[in-house]
Order: C-alpha cells, then sequence, then structure tokens
C-alpha cells in the first residue's frame, strides 16, 4: 500500500491507540505491587523503528510518558537495530536515561516484521525496591539510592537473562514483587507486541513508517496551529520552593516564536547535596506536560505533538542534575515546574492555566512488617488539592502526577496500620472567586509489634500553594508525630508500634477575589464544613458583590 | 404444560421503559406466539405507558388482564434519577474520619490534560454525610462499638434537614456488619419511617470506595423506585391482573418488587440486561455456544458477549458518568451487571473532520432534537444516519414505516459541507468513509473488550438489533472476522422480549481472603450456606409473587424449588495482585481439602484464559466468594408452531423495490424486501437490502442472506 487515505490513516491511528491501551490494562491486573495496580505509577507506549513515540495510552503516569520518548532512543544509541533480535528485552533504571529515579524500569521489546524491526513496546513502572535505603530524600548521592542498571537485555531472543534476575532478587527487599512487576512489564510489552503484528497482518503495511509518519505530522500541524495562535514573545514565571536545607528557586522563561515554544531554565538553584535533585528527561517530561495542559491539543500525544516544544536547562541546576547527584525525591522540586510554567502563560493563556497546586504530591514510603510476617516497601500516597481554574473550584486529584492512593480497607487489611482519618481539611483551601480544591488529613497508627521505617517526602511547608489574580494561598501542609513533634519532611524515621503520624497536604490557590464569590456558594461550603464561618467573614466577607462579568 | 388444566393464566408480559420508546411483549409460552407493542414513554409517570401498552397489546389480541400470569418489568428509572438527580434527599452516617470517601472519589483525572474537566458531584453533600464514632478494623474485630450518643445525634441532624433516605457506610462493615446494624436500629428508634440501606447488605465488598458508593446510590434511588413500583403493583391490581409481578435485574435475571425495592441500585441496568437476555435466548434457540450480541441505537452502540447462552457479567460498573464514554467519570457502582460496553457510535453520531484533517465520528450525538440532517428537523451536522441514507441503505419513504420522510438532499448536502469538501472528496465518498469509520469504531472496542475476557471473535456469530444494528453488522462483523450475522425477528423491541424470558435469579457475593491453601474450610463453608440461603429466600419471594402460591407452579411460570441452579465461584489471583480470575467451584457440598488442587487447577487455567500465562511458586488466593441462584425461566423462546411454507425453489418473492446502493466503488441497483413477506427459506444474495417497520438489514456484496425456521435472518459472509 502506497498512499494512505485519511479514512485508513484514522482507522489505524484507532487501532494502534487501543492496542497500547490494552498494553495498560495487561500490566496493571498482572502486576503485584500496590504502586502498580492501585496508584498506576506505571506507563507504557508505542514507538517507531526510530525509538519516535507513534501511540501513548489514554491513562497513564504522564511524566513517564515524557521520559520514554528519550529513553527508547538511548536504548537504540546502545543497541542499534543490527544488534537486536526477535524475542529481546531490554532493561534500564539510569535516571540519566530514563525515569530520574531508580525504582523507576523501564523495559523496551523490539517489534520484528519479517525479521525487520518495525518498532518498540516500552512501558515504565515504579518498582518497589531497588536495593540501597529505601527510596527517600536524605540520601547523599545515587549509589546510597541502590542499584543502578545500564540498558542490558532482560531476555535475549526470548531466553531470560537468568544471572540478571538473581542478581536482582539478591539486591532487594521484597523479591517476588519486583519480580512480579517485571514479568507484568514483559506481558504488556508482548499484547502490545502481539496487536501489532496482528494489525500489520491485516492492513498488509510492511512496517510503521508511513501511518507513523502520518500520525506524527498531523499531531505536529495541529500542536504548530495552535502555537500560532499565541503571541509571540517571552514570558516569565517563578516559583519556591522549600527545597532541603535552603529554599529551591525555579524559574522559567517562555519563548513563543510563530510555531514553536521554548522553555528555558536557566536562574534555576544549583543542584542540591540531598535527593530532590531532577534529571533532566523528567524536568523536560514535567514542562512538557504542562505545556499540553495549556495548549490542549484535542489530537493524540505522540512525537509530533512534541516536536514544537523545546525545553533547556544548564547542566548543574537543580533541573539538570549531573552525576552522581541523588534523585529519590526528585518530584519535590520537579513537581513545581508546573506552577513556573502556568505564572509564565498566565498573561497569554488566561483561561487554561489553573492557580498553584499542592503539588509536589506527598509519597513517603514505608517499610516493616505487613500481616503476614513479611516484608513490604511501598508508597503511600497522599494528594492534596489543586489550584482553582479560571471559572471552576479546585478539587482533589493526583495532579501532575497520575496515582491515586490506594483504598484504606485494602491498606489496612494488608499493613499493621490503622488509618484514623482520610478527610479533606476545612479552611485548607485557597480563598477566592473560585476556590482551591481542599487539603487533606492522613493519619495513621502502627500497630503490631515492630518498628516501621517511614522516608518523607513532602513539601510545601513553608510555601502554601499561591493563588492567581488576586486569590488567596491554599494552607501550607505539616506532618507531625505523635501530635507533638513536627516530622522532618525529607528525612527517614523509625516509628514505634502506638506511634500516631499525621499528614495534612496543602489546600490549592484560590482564582480572583473570594470577595467576588457566589454568596451561594460561600454559604454551601460553610454548611458543608469546608470553610469555617469565621474564614467566611474574614475572608470572604459578608456581602460578597455580584461578579459583572458572571 | 399446565395450561391445558388452566387454559386462564398462562400468558407471560415483558414491559421495558426506554428513554423514548415503551415496549411491551405477550408471549404464550405454549404457542410461542407474541405480540409486541411499542408507545410513548410517559415521563411523569412511567407506569401510564406500561399500562397503555400491557391494555393495548391485549385488546388488539382479544384477551382479558387476567389471562396474564406473570408480568416482568425493566425500566431505566434508577439510572436516570442518577444522571438527573431526581433522587432523593439522602443522608449519609459514616466512620468518623472518613465523611469524604464518597467525594475524593477515584482521586483521578480522567482524561490526562484536562485540568478543567468535571468530576461527579456526590449524591450526599458534605454537609449531610455525618460520621459517627465507631470503628472495625480489617479482620471484623469491633476496636470501638458504635457510640449510640454520636448516632443519635448524627440521626437527629438528618431527620431536621428533611433526608427521605439514609444510607450507613461504615469501615469494614464488609468484614463485621454489627456496628452498621446497630446504627440502623438507632435510625428505625428515632425515624421509623426511614428507609435505611447498609453498605453490608447492599455490598458487603472489601474497597470503601465502591461500597459506599454503591449504597449511597442504592439510598439515593430507594424511595423513587419503590414508590413507583409500589404504585404499579397496585394499578396492575386494579386493572383486573391476578398473576405475579416481577424486576429485571441488571445482570439480567427477576426478582420481586419488594427486594427491588430495598436493592434498586440491582435494576440499574434492567433494559440493557433484558436485551442482553433476549440475545442469550436466541443464542439458545439456535444453538450458538458464542454470541456477540450488538444493539445499534440512536447514541450509542452496546456490545456484550454471549457465551454458553447466558451474557457474561461484571461487577464494574460506572452510573451517571459526566463523560459519557470516558471511564472513572461516573459514580462507581459494585452490582452484579451484565457485562456491556457502549460506544458512542449511534445513528445520531456526529461526524467531521477534525484538526489532524482525519474524519472522526461521535460520540457527540444530535439526538432526536434536532436529529440528523435528513430528518429535516434543524439538524445541520452530518450523521451516521445521513451517510447510511446516502449511500442508499435507508428508503426515504420508508423509514421507521415510512412515518419519517427522510430529506436524502439534506444529508448529502451536511456531508459533502462537514466531511467531503474538508478531505477533498465527492459527499458519497464522506459517507462511505463515515460509514467504514463508525464500523470500525465499534470493531476496535468489540476487539478489546474481548481480549480482555481471553475469548477469539472469530468463533462467534453476531446478533444485531436495535434501530441501526442490522445496517452496519455485516461490515462489524468483516472487520472482526466473523462469518456469520443473525437478524432476530421484531429487532426493535428485544428487551421486553428479554423481561418476559428472564429467570428468577440472585448473585450475592462475600469477601473472604485467604491463601487456598490456608483456607478454613469451616469459614468458607458456612459463608457459601450463607449465601446459598439468602439467595433461595429471595427466589422464595419472586415466587410468591401474585395471588395464591399454590398456583405459582401452576401458572407454567416462576418453576418450583427443586429446579433451582446454584452456581457457585471464587475469584482468585496470585498473593499480592489485585485483580482476580473467576474460578467456577463445585455448585453444591461443603467443600473439602480434597477438593482444593482442583480448585487451583481451575485458577490457573482461568488466569491463564485470561492474562495469557501462569505464575510458578507464588501461592493462590481466594478473595471473593460468589453464588448465583436461578430458577427456570417463565417462558422459554420457540419455534413457532407453523412456519411459513418455503417457496419451492429458495428464491425469494419478487423485490418490493430497487434502488442504487453505494459499497465502495459506485453504485449498485440493489433489490430491497420488506421482511414481513420473505416466507422461511427463502434465500438472498447480496447486494441486497431487507427492511421492515424499525429496522434494516443490509446484505453486503458477496454475502448471502436465508430466512430459517424460526423467522431469524441469518447473514453468510
Amino acid at each position: 500500500m502506497s498512499a494512505l487515505d485519511p479514512a485508513e490513516i484514522r482507522i489505524g491511528w484507532n487501532r494502534l491507540l487501543s492496542i497500547v491501551d490494552q498494553g495498560t490494562v495487561a500490566l496493571k491486573r498482572t502486576a503485584f505491587s500496590r504502586n502498580v495496580t492501585d496508584a498506576d505509577d506505571f506507563s507504557n507506549a508505542l514507538f517507531d523503528a526510530g525509538g519516535n513515540l507513534i501511540a501513548q495510552p489514554s491513562q497513564g503516569e504522564v511524566a513517564f510518558l515524557g521520559v520514554m520518548s528519550t529513553e527508547v532512543k538511548a536504548f537504540l544509541e546502545r543497541y542499534p537495530p543490527s544488534t537486536l533480535r526477535p524475542g529481546d528485552v531490554l532493561l534500564s533504571n539510569d535516571p540519566w536515561l530514563g525515569a530520574s529515579q531508580l525504582n523507576d524500569y523501564t523495559m523496551a521489546a523490539p517489534i520484528f516484521r519479517r525479521r525487520r524491526l518495525v518498532g518498540f513496546a516500552a512501558c515504565c513502572a515504579h518498582s518497589p525496591d531497588v536495593g540501597g535505603r529505601v527510596l527517600s530524600s536524605d540520601s547523599r548521592d545515587i549509589h546510597e539510592e541502590g542499584i543502578i542498571i545500564p540498558p542490558t537485555f532482560l531476555f535475549r531472543a526470548g531466553r531470560p537473562n537468568a544471572e540478571l534476575m538473581r542478581f536482582l532478587r539478591a539486591n532487594v527487599r521484597v523479591p517476588d514483587i519486583v519480580v512480579g512487576d517485571l514479568m507484568a512489564q514483559v506481558a504488556s510489552n508482548n499484547v502490545v507486541k502481539k496487536g501489532v503484528a496482528e494489525f500489520l497482518e491485516d492492513t498488509g503495511l510492511p512496517d510503521l513508517e508511513g501511518i507513523g509518519c502520518e500520525m506524527r505530522a498531523r499531531s505536529e500541524r495541529a500542536m504548530r496551529t495552535i502555537i500560532a495562535g499565541l503571541p509571540d514573545g517571552t514570558w516569565r514565571g517563578e516559583v519556591e520552593a522549600d527545597g532541603d536545607e535552603a529554599p529551591v528557586t525555579i524559574r522559567v522563561r517562555v519563548d513563543v516564536a510563530g510555531e514553536s515554544v521554548s522553555v528555558d531554565l536557566a536562574g534555576t538553584s544549583p543542584q542540591s547535596a540531598r535527593g530532590i535533585n531532577v534529571t533532566f528527561n523528567w524536568t523536560y517530561a514535567d514542562v512538557v506536560y504542562a505545556l499540553l495542559c495549556a495548549l490542549e491539543p484535542d489530537s493524540p500525544i505522540n512525537a509530533g505533538s512534541l516536536a514544537p516544544l523545546r525545553v533547556s536547562a544548564p547542566p548543574g541546576c537543580i533541573l539538570n542534575a549531573e552525576y552522581p547527584a541523588a534523585v529519590g525525591a526528585r518530584v519535590l522540586v520537579a513537581h513545581y515546574v508546573q506552577a513556573a510554567v502556568f505564572r509564565a502563560l498566565e498573561p497569554i493563556l488566561p483561561h487554561r492555566v489553573i492557580a498553584d497546586s499542592a503539588a509536589p504530591t506527598w509519597v513517603p514510603v514505608l517499610s516493616g512488617v505487613d500481616r503476614h510476617g513479611e516484608r513490604f516497601v511501598e508508597i503511600l500516597i497522599v494528594h492534596g488539592g489543586i489550584g482553582a481554574r479560571p471559572g471552576k473550584d479546585g478539587m482533589v486529584v493526583s495532579y501532575p502526577d497520575h496515582p491515586p492512593t490506594t483504598a484504606v480497607e485494602i491498606f489496612e487489611s494488608e499493613k499493621p496500620i490503622l488509618v484514623e482519618a482520610k478527610e479533606l481539611l476545612p479552611d485548607s483551601a485557597g480563598a477566592g472567586r473560585f476556590r482551591g480544591g481542599p487539603g487533606q488529613q492522613f493519619r495513621f497508627r502502627l500497630l503490631g509489634d515492630a518498628p516501621l521505617r517511614v522516608a518523607m517526602r513532602a513539601d510545601r511547608i513553608r510555601h502554601p500553594p499561591l493563588g492567581f489574580s488576586g486569590g488567596r494561598a491554599g494552607r501550607a501542609g505539616a506532618a507531625t508525630l505523635n501530635d507533638r513533634e513536627p516530622l522532618h519532611p525529607k528525612r527517614t524515621v523509625f516509628i514505634d508500634p502506638g506511634d500516631v503520624v499525621d499528614l495534612r497536604t496543602p489546600g490549592g490557590g484560590g482564582y480572583f477575589d473570594p470577595r467576588s464569590r457566589a454568596r451561594a456558594a460561600v454559604a454551601r461550603d460553610v454548611d458543608d464544613g469546608i470553610v469555617s464561618p469565621a474564614q467566611a467573614r474574614a475572608v470572604y466577607g459578608h456581602d460578597p458583590p455580584e461578579d459583572p462579568n458572571g | 404444560m399446565s395450561s391445558a388444566r388452566r387454559p386462564g393464566r398462562t400468558l407471560v408480559a415483558g414491559a421495558d421503559i426506554g428513554g423514548t420508546f415503551t415496549d411491551v411483549c405477550l408471549l404464550d409460552p405454549k404457542t410461542g406466539r407474541s405480540t409486541a407493542r411499542k408507545v410513548l414513554t410517559t415521563h411523569r409517570d412511567p407506569a401510564d405507558a406500561v399500562l397503555a401498552g400491557l391494555a393495548g397489546a391485549l385488546a388488539e389480541e382479544g384477551l382479558a388482564p387476567a389471562r396474564v400470569a406473570i408480568v416482568v418489568h425493566a425500566t431505566t428509572l434508577a439510572t436516570n434519577a442518577l444522571i438527573e438527580r431526581t433522587g432523593a434527599r439522602t443522608g449519609m452516617l459514616t466512620t468518623r474520619g472518613f465523611r469524604d470517601v464518597i467525594e475524593v472519589g477515584y482521586e483521578q483525572l480522567y482524561d490526562l490534560y484536562d485540568l478543567h474537566l468535571d468530576l461527579p458531584a456526590p449524591l450526599v453533600p458534605r454537609a449531610l454525610r455525618r460520621p459517627v464514632a465507631e470503628r472495625t478494623a480489617a479482620d471484623g474485630e469491633r476496636i470501638e462499638a458504635l457510640d449510640g450518643e454520636s448516632a443519635d445525634a448524627a440521626i437527629r441532624f438528618l431527620v431536621d434537614r428533611g433526608v427521605e433516605s439514609v444510607a450507613v457506610c461504615f469501615l469494614h462493615a464488609y468484614a463485621n456488619p454489627e456496628n452498621e446494624r446497630a446504627a440502623a436500629d438507632r435510625v428505625r428508634a428515632l425515624a421509623p419511617d426511614l428507609p435505611v440501606s447498609l453498605s453490608s447488605e447492599v455490598l458487603p465488598e472489601l474497597g470503601e470506595l465502591p461500597r459506599f458508593s454503591t449504597t449511597v446510590a442504592n439510598a439515593y434511588v430507594r424511595p423513587l423506585v419503590s414508590r413507583y413500583l409500589v404504585g404499579l403493583k397496585e394499578r396492575l391490581r386494579a386493572g383486573g391482573h391476578r398473576g405475579a409481578f416481577t424486576v429485571v435485574n441488571s445482570r439480567g435475571g427477576t426478582m420481586s418488587p419488594e427486594t427491588a425495592a430495598r436493592f434498586p441500585i440491582r435494576m440499574l441496568e434492567s433494559g440493557p440486561a433484558a436485551g442482553a437476555h433476549a440475545a442469550s435466548a436466541h443464542a439458545r434457540r439456535l444453538r450458538l455456544r458464542n454470541l456477540l450480541s450488538f444493539d445499534m441505537g440512536g447514541t450509542s452502540a452496546k456490545i456484550c458477549l454471549v457465551r454458553n447462552h447466558a451474557p457474561q457479567v461484571t461487577v464494574e460498573f460506572e452510573a451517571a458518568r459526566v463523560a459519557r464514554f470516558k471511564r472513572k467519570s461516573g459514580l462507581p457502582i459494585r452490582v452484579p451487571v451484565v457485562d456491556l460496553i457502549e460506544i458512542g457510535a449511534g445513528g445520531g453520531s456526529i461526524a467531521r473532520v477534525d484538526d489532524l484533517g482525519l474524519p472522526a465520528v461521535g460520540p457527540k450525538s444530535a439526538g432526536s432534537e434536532p436529529g440528523p440532517a435528513c430528518y429535516a428537523r434543524g439538524g445541520r451536522e452530518p450523521t451516521v444516519t445521513d451517510a447510511d441514507a446516502v449511500l442508499g441503505y435507508l428508503d426515504p419513504e420508508y423509514f421507521l414505516g415510512g412515518r419519517l420522510r427522510l430529506d436524502t438532499g439534506a444529508a448529502e448536502a451536511s456531508l459533502d459541507e462537514r466531511v467531503g469538501r474538508p478531505l477533498g472528496i465527492p459527499a458519497v465518498e464522506a459517507a462511505w468513509t463515515v460509514f467504514r469509520q463508525v464500523n470500525e469504531q465499534m470493531a476496535r472496542a468489540a476487539a478489546v473488550h474481548a481480549s480482555e475476557h481471553g475469548v477469539d471473535l472469530r468463533r462467534f456469530t453476531l446478533l444485531a438489533f436495535g434501530g441501526a444494528g442490522p445496517i452496519h453488522a455485516a461490515c462489524l462483523a468483516r472487520a472482526l472476522g466473523i462469518r456469520r450475522v443473525v437478524v432476530p425477528p421484531d429487532p426493535g423491541v428485544l428487551s421486553a422480549l428479554g423481561a418476559v424470558l428472564a429467570p428468577p435469579c440472585f448473585d450475592l457475593a462475600a469477601s473472604y481472603r485467604a491463601e487456598l491453601e490456608r483456607v478454613d474450610l469451616d469459614r468458607a463453608n458456612r459463608l457459601l450456606a450463607g449465601l446459598e440461603a439468602q439467595g433461595r429466600a429471595l427466589l422464595d419471594e419472586v415466587e410468591g409473587e401474585g395471588e395464591g402460591r399454590g398456583e405459582a407452579g401452576a401458572r407454567g411460570g416462576t418453576g418450583s424449588a427443586g429446579r433451582r441452579e446454584v452456581v457457585r465461584q471464587v475469584d482468585m489471583r496470585y498473593r499480592n495482585q489485585r485483580y482476580e480470575a473467576p474460578v467456577p467451584l463445585p455448585p453444591s457440598g461443603a467443600l473439602a481439602q480434597e477438593g482444593l488442587p482442583a480448585v487451583e487447577r481451575a485458577f490457573h487455567r482461568a488466569y491463564e484464559r485470561r492474562y495469557g500465562r501462569t505464575i510458578r511458586g507464588v501461592p493462590a488466593e481466594a478473595v471473593t466468594w460468589r453464588v448465583s441462584v436461578s430458577a427456570p425461566s417463565p417462558a422459554t423462546l420457540r419455534s413457532p408452531r407453523r412456519a411459513p411454507v418455503p417457496p419451492p425453489d429458495g428464491r425469494p418473492e419478487g423485490p418490493a423495490g430497487r434502488r442504487p446502493a453505494w459499497f465502495g466503488g459506485g453504485y449498485v441497483d440493489t433489490p430491497c424486501y420488506r421482511r414481513a413477506r420473505l416466507a422461511a427459506g427463502t434465500r438472498l444474495e447480496g447486494p441486497a437490502i431487507v427492511e421492515e417497520d424499525r429496522s434494516t438489514t443490509i446484505i453486503p456484496p458477496g454475502a448471502r442472506g436465508v430466512i430459517d425456521p424460526a423467522g431469524h435472518l441469518v447473514l453468510d459472509l
């Protein structure tokens, strides 16, 4: 088949998207760790023979989608097509090639058709353990954080690499779960490989080149058209994060020129001595995510959509950290990137950006002994509120990462932990005509007789999410142990049975002056206990004037 | 058949209330004769249409209401109440510290890049979600008994606020319902008339979000549904009906109106479930073990796998989605429900060229107002029906039996403007593009659904119904590698027929998680026995319906206790996984240690079928135990006694007309037949068009059709 007509392109495109979605389902349903089965901390995607992203799923960890774009190319650099065989599976967790954290394993499986390489099925998933001191904020170099696996064959021509498996098992605390998840990644890639093979068989296409080119070209054109509608110029945004020992500045410069956007991060603080550093891949993914949210292309995302977007950061800054920086809590800085980008874009896209959110997501890592007497290592995700939208209140959703919290009943049935509260926090939402999403309290008591290691990874204790255009800041976060001592947001502690940990995530910032909020909305929030009568009086005013703009 | 002794009460009536039409179907199980009737739905009181339709159908046959043994009812009342938010003012008592479970929901953006989306508002506002002091642990231990004072204060608050229904949702109540029951006692003491829904009764399964959300939804629709059912039952009595009255549940079985009034959440999908059940009945009559049921209407298409004459059932469901076809944009509801996927592809789905320069169809629909461009009611956007009209598949003079004249010119103009010109192709090519596009979309969704169930669709037969189904069926089947399509007689009223054919049936489940090797068999057996007893009691209730219990058997109807069927299964996974595969258990008798290896082997097989592999070295774990109890259907589908005599040479009576139809490449002069005039045994060569009142079947070139003795139109591709 030479040229594809529009109907064929659309049909093929939809089919490739649905194949990738099937890969997502396979990974989630056959994995073993709660990171994957419940927190959805993974993504998969389809790449062409050159390592260009051609189809990503409708659900997934967005930053993983961003980093895989560069990582598959890095695999190809080390293992050019001539060295690859059907049945190969490549694996790596190198933060400088991939997802900026050792726990995130990227796996890529070449897809062959008639002995010719036609593409890659790839996926990246957060593994509960990778050896070292357990994912935390307080390491001082990457080697404390675990083992690094450079791109290596996990399977070679269909045969498992038994040495690598043994080596991995020997280095982790929960080998069955780690290996079980890796096999779920293999299964997911196999689903995509099979789907692509059937697709090529049914359509008679020799490879993914023709359809992939069309898909990329059309997504790129759609993106460029959107960008062309923006005024040319330079816009700047800056935010400050708690940092580890000193605050961290994130500075963004956005240049819109014709049909391209470039984002540069010069002026951002230098890399940290602790584990809050970010490698460039991740920075790229988070910046791109912010741009995609703001530009809102109505087209599937692929390498074409990303082509008009450029991101740069000076080497050695905290968003382009160099070896041997520790990166275990990279989201504590990376998740501020969206806020900085939105600040820069507000003048030109006032209806598309949102006020500051509770991001960074709080993701402490718990490790101890479960109810079966076996060791566990697991992330505990507690979300706060996202910023108010210009036209709507904020809400409590995972953002900018995608993982939801594991259900309390499931958590309690597996871990010797009693959750005393998981509830919205009154008066935590940033006030505004549209208010932010409230923060949440997550309070738990350790049961059993073994201590629990709690590696805190939290931020916005000193820097609450700010409001936009006259909206107020949300309430900053707070973490305490036994309601007395504050828990350091970036250190590891051991707690004893009977101890109570209380985590209060921040509320999102508000949008526009709170005194212009509809009276009925304030009354409803007061009735619901989301806003106290005191806050209603002090911040919203007794008689909020009607907003002339509705 | 008992009717020989009691010629009086033999008929089974089915009624299905849809958004636009209420369908009524009357079946005489003895002769197989059935009558169908379509009347407009009466939204103010939907019972009006049911009674009018029933009276009309009886009058047409010259029969008295007393001849009806059973009235089986399917309705979207509960679903609509959730979508339109017209349910009761509902209050919630919940564990202190967990007031916001239903508000926080999935905590996920259902569209990755849309920060401006809406999440479904909780059915109970925060003010009416009252925390009370109580706590149960994961193993069922009561850490803190219900604090009566805190419960009373919360209940008084809700009563003062005028709530009409209460949901009690406590953490781990599936493991120990005591605190919930104590709370129910307090409600009954303080407000005896307030209906109470307990999460430990509505859904005794692990996982607070689905359990709370399902229980709250149950409470929310309960007063409305129970008022309606009581009212309808009384009006049926007043109208001279002396038989039983039952309601179709979401998995395609029937239950008593009393059960439906207590657990209305179980009838959420009763209409589609009845449709799927009718498909199953056809599968049984045609002896097809693998059937894909395909119902394409105005706004969406529904696809369901029917295996071994029963629709696949799932417990994962979402109601009232904010974005209709997006997962996780609705209220999580976990009840047994016919596992059908809904795709935003119907006759009214709008076609356009998007900003990628590619054709796109749906999910936006022109609905019935203004409707497709060819309805000439002001619709300017081209729809799938417009494409079908331009391709010559629809007779402009005979749409809906001639009740609506189609403006093919308007269809052509809209396709030309919105699809043809942007793509640089003539209108008819644009129509062909839209036709292929929508078929492919449905095929993709069906293929994904099939792969999630581990089935190979090439071994399936497609059963097509709904207004638009038989038009698209052959092309859809080809895209899926399916070689046979069946269009049942009167494909427009299948759900009402399904209601008639639905057996009394109930599914019950309870969580008890343990590694298979370490299962406490006493506990498991007690649990299974308890579920079975509960199920049998619910069947007793269905069978006790109507006047004179003694007549139940003699009504030729709901069967007898001795013929009940029990199916038991346990959902299993490898330890630490989160998704289970259903594993069959022996239907009766206590589970014994010796039986466990067989269960484990069955698990490995089930897992492999679903996920393509087994895992060694990881223990198998049982999670949820399920019992399904059913009695025989009041009626089965049989072939009509006297099949029409086929023409000796199998050739059809001459076509009613001819018109040009497009199958790619050019118009072909195509014969059109009226289905009513095609005798059994008639053979048709594609291309051909078969028309009936509410549906049209397309037989594309290269396909052959035959009318089988039961009146099915069977296409071989």
